[in-house]
């Protein structure tokens, strides 16, 4: 009686062992699986790729507005974005813009010099306070529900042309 | 019972059951365990069949057999303890007054009055927006991200607000008064929120307000002919209805946090 007491004991602290293991892989692993089932392998996509709606369009104005998506890259090898662009009836001028906020909360926006690297499977956000692909000099109001091609250049000749949806002004 | 090796009910624990650690543990748990509904204590029988040595004493002792039964147990409770953590961090959204960012000015800070040219281009002034509480947000209409983002945010908190709404001004006061014209700002603040409120003035007027404030901006000019930046805080300055400074909260901040501030000053 008491050897097989011994082994319910023993086994029962093997599997102690195992969903342990199992739930703290699930809860720190968790993350790492997102997105693998949207992307095609050894691929470099875009997703989520939006632009700000403006308003208050005058002539007297120079009016400008963001663009911002995912860049995922399922390649072996770094990309670099070098430049992006829009059909210049939209805007005259496009550049790629990085936001940064210091320890006193003062926001910072300045034009990338040499490209933003998409890490080999990694992706690059483009998002509110990070970095975005500013349209300058805007020619058109842009309004919710119109899409926007975004043709993105990288530094190895890639090119994607990303349509992107206009959203509201508040979005984030 | 020492001497004789009990037999595997399992073929592949034949192994197993040659490796101390695990007897070691495994008769630490059945002696001491009062849950345990075959522990030895529980079952009345106090007399401990194998002598126990605590996990600490055990590593300290520093056979290898004891401290491989002590990481083990060191092990087992660490998982138990991280899945408990992350068990309570899923709970805690729940959990009703999480600490708000930004900061409470106490006691509040005095600034002066001030006056700018509002949206409509009639003269703006602070003081007459006294019972009201104001939410007041330095930027530029040419901003494609942090600005519409934050007023963004505040069209969400005045919904949230609901009829508290009213007691509530949010102003957009533009820092980049060469191309943010009044009609312009008009156009802006009220595309987020019909009773938005924008104002600028001469850049002189705006230093003096943004050193009362602790704000700062710049403008700066790139290898650009179209277009220039202006950096500047992305903070909100909350004035309470009787005039004075009472918080500063950062950028970012959700419109439940921002809503859960502005209730605090309704009223006084």
């Amino acid at each position: 009686v008491i050897m097989q007491q011994r082994w319910v004991i023993v086994i029962s602290v093997v599997v102690l062992i195992v969903v342990g293991i199992i739930g703290a892989a699930l809860i720190f692993g968790g993350g790492d699986n997102d997105g693998d089932d949207t992307n095609d392998s050894g691929a470099l996509t875009v997703t989520e790729a939006w632009v700000r709606a403006t308003v208050g369009l005058s002539a007297d104005a120079d009016q400008v507005t963001g663009a911002f998506m995912v860049i995922e890259n399922r390649t072996d090898r770094d990309e670099t974005l070098v430049s992006a662009a829009v059909d210049p009836a939209i805007a005259s001028v496009v550049e790629i813009h990085e936001t940064t906020l210091d320890d006193n909360d003062v926001m910072q926006m300045r034009p990338i010099e040499g490209g933003v690297v998409v890490p080999s499977m990694g992706n690059l956000v483009l998002k509110p306070g990070a970095y975005h692909i500013m349209l300058i000099d805007v020619q058109r109001e842009l309004t919710p529900g119109d899409m926007i091609t975004v043709t993105l250049t990288f530094e190895s000749g890639t090119q994607i042309a990303v349509e992107a949806e206009v959203r509201d002004l508040g979005s984030e | 019972m020492r001497g004789k090796q009990p037999s595997s009910p399992i073929p592949f624990l034949k192994k197993v059951q040659g490796w101390a650690g695990i007897r070691t543990l495994e008769r630490w748990l059945t002696f001491t365990s009062p849950l345990n509904p075959l522990s030895m204590r529980w079952r009345g029988d106090l007399t401990p069949r194998v002598r126990f040595t605590p996990p600490l004493r055990a590593w300290r002792e520093g056979r290898g057999v004891s401290r491989f039964s002590a990481l083990l147990a060191l092990l087992i409770l660490l998982t138990l303890g991280l899945a408990a953590c992350g068990g309570d961090s899923d709970s805690d959204s729940a959990t009703p007054e999480p600490t708000l960012p930004g900061t409470v000015l106490e006691p509040p800070k005095v600034v002066g009055d001030f006056t700018l040219t509002g949206q409509d281009g009639a003269p703006f002034t602070l003081s007459d927006l006294r019972g009201k509480v104001v939410v007041l947000y330095f930027g530029y209409t040419s901003c494609p991200d942090v600005c519409p983002t934050t007023f963004g945010i505040y069209a969400r908190t005045a919904a949230l607000l609901g009829d508290e709404a009213d007691s509530v001004r949010f102003v957009f006061i533009s820092v980049d008064p060469a191309r943010d014209t009044p009609e312009r700002l008009a156009q802006y603040v009220t595309a987020f929120h019909p009773d938005f409120l924008a104002a600028t003035g001469d850049d002189a007027t705006l230093r003096t307000i943004a050193r009362d404030f602790g704000v700062f901006f710049q403008r700066v000019d790139y290898d650009n002919d179209v277009n220039y930046l202006v950096d500047h805080t992305a903070s909100s300055f909350i004035v309470g209805p009787e005039g004075n400074l009472r918080a500063v909260v950062p950028y970012g901040t959700p419109p439940d946090a921002l809503a859960r501030y502005l209730r605090m000053f309704v009223g006084g």
